[in-house]
């Protein structure tokens, strides 16, 4: 893996840890 | 943190194994932006906002952190996932491990009061009594120590 796989959206993020059971990470982030 | 912090192997590696990760542009949010900040707003970033897999909160912190910094704050979070879950086990060794791994963080001294409390959990008063002794030894001027620098001298063993 060359870099962290990022969502764009938290319905993705959630569904992917219902699924395995991992916590989300979000990051709020600005540009510059 | 998307040029120094991110592209790091042992943070690539270490997110990808534990966690669903996303990312929101604060001057461009999209539809879910809203949910996605839950009852908080976001008034400085970078803001890191960390769910359980059912969408509870589990902590929020501000700012950019280096690599192994970033790591701890993960590790404690990893610990207070299992926590909510019940697992102490787990959560003593994801606190333990974010002191042993990164004692200088500022995550050290929170995840020590946490294992702490997850010792309480496992085997009541006298392992948390001891862990927060530890804690008020290895980091006297933390805010965590002073926390935890409560006990009364009668729920000391004698």
């Amino acid at each position: 893996m060359s870099e962290i796989q990022w969502h764009d959206r938290l319905q993705p993020a959630k569904d992917e840890a219902e699924r395995t059971r991992k916590p989300v990470l979000l990051d709020f982030w600005t540009p510059g | 943190m998307g040029t120094v912090t991110y592209p790091h192997a042992e943070v690539i590696e270490f997110v990808t194994k534990h966690f669903a990760a996303a990312k929101f542009n604060v001057k461009e949010p999209v539809p879910d932006f809203k949910e996605a900040v839950g009852r908080g707003k976001v008034i400085w970033a970078p803001l890191f906002i960390f769910l359980d897999y059912r969408g509870a909160e589990l902590r929020r912190y501000l700012g950019y952190l280096p690599h192994d910094h970033f790591l701890a704050e993960l590790r404690l979070v990893l610990g207070l996932a299992a926590m909510t879950h019940m697992k102490y086990q787990e959560a003593l060794e994801w606190f333990l491990s974010a002191v042993e791994k990164s004692p200088d963080s500022s995550a050290a001294p929170e995840a020590l009061f946490w294992a702490g409390a997850a010792d309480y959990r496992i085997g009541g008063a006298q392992p948390m009594i001891a862990r927060w002794d530890d804690l008020i030894a290895r980091y006297p001027g933390s805010t965590w120590a002073t926390r935890a620098d409560i006990i009364p001298p009668e729920l000391r063993e004698r």
